[in-house]
């Protein structure tokens, strides 16, 4: 018997030895298998062909390898044909020299080669695929040179912690006449809107430093004493030395349906609650999300480098791979504008699909160097999903699984009718951080400004212990992970670079509200966090609180965090109530508002992640809370004047908004006489 | 002779040399297995030409402490998957077996001379059959198969198995079926 089918067969009677008894007929059907095995002959031009193409990429690379060489007659090679080179090479193999001992030589740019236009997306082969309608229209290609960082040389760099980046969802639902959801409005979206003195004392010399300072402020609405702690979030980097690392960046872009929606429309819900945008800019009037988003992904296209790698994977109901994760030095960037703005949505939205493909694209990369390379997906959609699965959770599971082997998430979405609950969920996961696009050129100034440090993340898993025999924490303002908190400790799970101003560092300050019956003594506060390369870090500082009588803010970073986070509960408790007054049973029991006089700006309860979408809701404001509103209005103008931050003036005008707005609902306090009988 | 890993190595150092010995000693099999799965010369050769320039670019993520050849298998059917993705064929990424009606296939098919064993490995799934082929015409251990298609080496050898033994019931049955055909 063949030496090779007495292997096989004796592996397979190992697993069931049954099979021996039909030995005969398995020897038959092996013989049979490896006889019929085709002959198939490969074209040996094909096979000189790619050993020379191959040899001229190492040739490349070689170049890119040493980037200080001895000039040799490089000029004459750089204009010689393939042809002339695989001579060079046969000949070199003839010799015996080896390709880049031929090329030593004297000072070269780094360079790739030939660029190739390595899009596969067919729109027509999907049209044909899934019958549906679409028509292809090319529009001009964009080139939007890159400012190089928005004036931040020689400022130290901050750090702001992931999740929300921004509080666009909730501000445009108020202008829109909608009532937003309470998760619309968060602390960490809002602080990143703002720049915070961190109460920097001493130089920082690790990747992180925190800095503590302290606040007693009477609540605007009871009066009564509340006390607070703001970690300030301190680096060592600088802007000038700050170069984030290369990246294999992968683009998962929603190509459904719903991205055909118009940017001057306003979808909210399923229930067809479709109004039109009136106070939407001229700028991308008519435009739809889908051309918003292209636009917004070729400006980020002028952000990389030719040693980043790029992929792009399109999805609708399906996912589709419409470009590998090749160098973007190969790449025809010119061609990829072009396809990237013809593109025209098409069919259901499945993210999952989308997801699955783009992080298959990491496999081709094998294992990466995490000190040379950032590997991140960028997520671009309306998250409006109609088929496959809408459970948030397999999606989550995605990135999450994502983030253990290293490949964060960058959510972004398109337009305002994001669903931020959602949304709150994927930024908890390591590494990931979440922006909204309102309009292309707004989101390329943010590209412009933050592109580097969004795709870089510093520090993760950070943890901070509160030991004190006084003093426990109530809440944390400034973090997703804030419903974590137990009373001794905050955990956020990463932190990104953060633009600097005039000492104040863009979002960078997390505020704990405490506790306390006895206000003085001792905190130690002991934080451990991880660092990019896996080291664990962390210090122990105590903080000693005197005792002291009235207001009293450290410095006023603490002052103007603790403002933002009473206009955020302020914020939720209203949208709660309000939207709880529209499902009492009738007849309405007297409703106990969450923001009262005897009680002040009270915490909320942690805010519940809804389903998917829920029924828009027309903006009100009843009685009682337009008159909490008022008085904190008259606390918020006050510590405008204070703080001298002119950036507060858009949430004041929020505050107005809300205040003039006419009571759509019957409040149960203040009866209505609605009887319009004549 | 210099084996896989010394290639790599030396490739790796800059060695053109070497790392054309590397492309020379797998062209023809990598060929061969996309060809397999696509029955189109030029698709195949397309294909062929993106594994080797993968190759080329990701040969320093390469750990050098594993086999070589698993890996290079590893990037041919990552390749041929997401040709078939980008093609949507998304009921048969993993092979062209049910693809049926091609031309190509046909006339390929008629000059194979396939014969039955086409038969078997239209009633084996997709990944039965790219186990089978691996093993008895790539020759592969199963040890190999293993890391190429991400499964164990004890679940690669249950699916042959399987595989064979549901080919062998079908030979047992056809034969049976013959016999008492003869007898009536």
């Amino acid at each position: 018997m063949n030496e090779e089918y007495k292997n096989i067969l004796e592996e397979l009677y190992n697993l069931d030895p049954k099979l021996k008894a039909y030995e005969d007929e398995l020897l038959k059907l092996l013989a049979e298998f490896v006889s019929k095995k085709p002959e198939i002959k490969i074209d040996q031009n094909f096979v000189k062909e790619l050993q020379q193409k191959l040899m001229l990429r190492f040739e490349n690379k070689s170049k890119s390898m040493v980037i200080k060489r001895t000039w040799f007659a490089w000029s004459a090679i750089g204009s010689v044909s393939m042809a002339a080179l695989a001579i060079l090479f046969f000949w070199a193999q003839g010799s015996n020299l080896s390709w880049p001992s031929l090329l030593n030589g004297p000072e070269r740019e780094l360079a790739f080669g030939e660029v190739t236009d390595d899009w596969q997306f067919d729109m027509m082969l999907a049209e044909d695929e899934s019958s549906r309608m679409m028509m292809k229209t090319a529009a001009p290609a964009m080139n939007m040179a890159y400012d190089g960082g928005g004036g931040m040389a020689q400022e130290s760099l901050g750090l702001a912690v992931g999740g929300s980046k921004d509080i666009n969802s909730f501000r445009e639902n108020i202008k829109n006449n909608y009532l937003p959801l309470a998760s619309a409005i968060t602390a960490e979206g809002l602080f990143y809107d703002y720049y915070f003195d961190t109460g920097k004392t001493q130089a920082c010399e690790k990747t992180f430093c925190p800095s503590y300072n302290y606040a007693i402020s009477k609540d605007p609405i009871s009066g009564k004493e509340d006390y607070y702690l703001a970690v300030g979030l301190n680096s060592n980097l600088k802007a000038e030395d700050f170069e984030r690392k290369k990246l294999n960046l992968v683009v998962v872009l929603d190509v459904s349906g719903s991205m055909g929606s118009s940017f001057d429309q306003y979808y909210y819900d399923s229930f067809g609650n479709q109004k039109l945008n009136s106070a939407w800019s001229e700028e991308d009037a008519g435009k739809s999300k889908m051309k918003v988003a292209s636009e917004s992904l070729v400006a980020m296209l002028d952000h990389l480098n030719p040693d980043d790698r790029l992929g792009i994977v399109l999805f609708d109901d399906q996912s589709y791979l419409a470009k590998p994760l090749n160098y973007v030095g190969q790449t025809d960037m010119a061609a990829l504008r072009q396809h990237i703005l013809d593109l025209q949505e098409m069919g259901g939205t499945n993210m999952e699909a989308g997801l699955q493909e783009g992080s298959a694209l990491f496999d081709d990369v094998g294992e990466v160097n995490l000190n040379e390379y950032e590997n991140r997906v960028i997520f671009l959609t309306d998250a409006m999903p109609n088929t496959g699965s809408i459970d948030e959770n397999d999606l989550l599971w995605q990135f999450t699984e994502n983030a253990e082997n290293n490949i964060f998430t960058t959510f972004i979405g398109i337009g305002v009718d994001f669903n931020s609950d959602l949304v709150e969920a994927i930024s908890k996961v390591k590494g990931a951080n979440y922006y909204s696009v309102q309009s292309s050129s707004q989101f390329k100034t943010r590209l412009d400004e933050e592109f580097e440090f969004m795709v870089t993340p510093l520090i993760f898993d950070l943890k901070l212990n509160l030991q004190s025999d006084n003093f426990q924490i109530e809440k944390v303002y400034g973090s997703p992970e804030a419903d974590l908190a137990t009373g001794e400790l905050m955990s956020v799970k990463t932190l990104f670079p953060s633009k600097t101003e005039g000492g104040e560092s863009k979002g960078g300050i997390v505020l704990l509200k405490l506790k306390t019956t006895n206000p003085q003594g001792v905190i130690k506060l002991s934080t451990t966090y991880q660092t990019r390369d896996g080291q664990t870090d962390g210090q122990i500082l105590d903080v000693v609180i005197g005792a002291r009588n009235g207001e009293y803010y450290e410095n006023d970073g603490i002052r103007k965090a603790v403002l933002l986070a009473r206009y955020v509960d302020l914020m939720q408790n209203w949208i709660l109530d309000e939207r709880s007054i529209l499902e009492l049973p009738q007849p309405m029991p007297l409703p106990v508002y969450r923001v009262n006089y005897e009680d002040g700006i009270k915490c909320p309860p942690f805010i519940e992640f809804s389903p998917w979408e829920q029924s828009s809701v027309p903006l009100s404001v009843n009685v009682h809370y337009q008159e909490m509103m008022n008085k904190f209005k008259t606390y918020f103008q006050s510590e405008f004047s204070a703080l001298d931050d002119d950036t507060l003036n858009q949430d004041l005008e929020i505050l107005n908004r809300l205040i003039s707005e006419v009571n759509n609902f019957p409040d149960p306090l203040f009866p209505m006489d609605d009887w319009s009988g004549r | 002779m210099q084996t896989d890993q010394e290639l790599i190595s030396l490739s790796l150092k800059g060695d053109s040399l070497a790392f054309s010995s590397l492309y020379n000693s797998y062209v023809e099999k990598i060929y061969r297995f996309v060809f397999y799965k696509t029955m189109h010369k030029e698709t195949a050769e397309d294909l062929t030409s993106q594994i080797f320039i993968k190759v080329y670019e990701k040969l320093k993520t390469f750990d050098q402490s594993q086999a070589f050849q698993p890996w290079l298998y590893q990037i041919a059917r990552n390749t041929v998957i997401d040709f078939y993705r980008a093609r949507h064929e998304h009921a048969n990424i993993e092979d062209f077996w049910h693809l049926s009606g091609a031309d190509e296939q046909a006339k390929q098919e008629q000059q194979w001379d396939l014969g039955r064993v086409k038969e078997y490995l239209q009633k084996l799934s997709a990944e039965q059959r790219e186990i089978v082929l691996l093993r008895l015409w790539e020759g592969l251990s199963y040890q190999e198969i293993a890391t190429i298609m991400h499964k164990s080496e004890a679940s690669c050898k249950m699916s042959f198995s399987r595989a064979l033994t549901k080919i062998k019931s079908e030979v047992l049955l056809s034969i049976l079926l013959l016999l008492f055909t003869n007898l009536k």
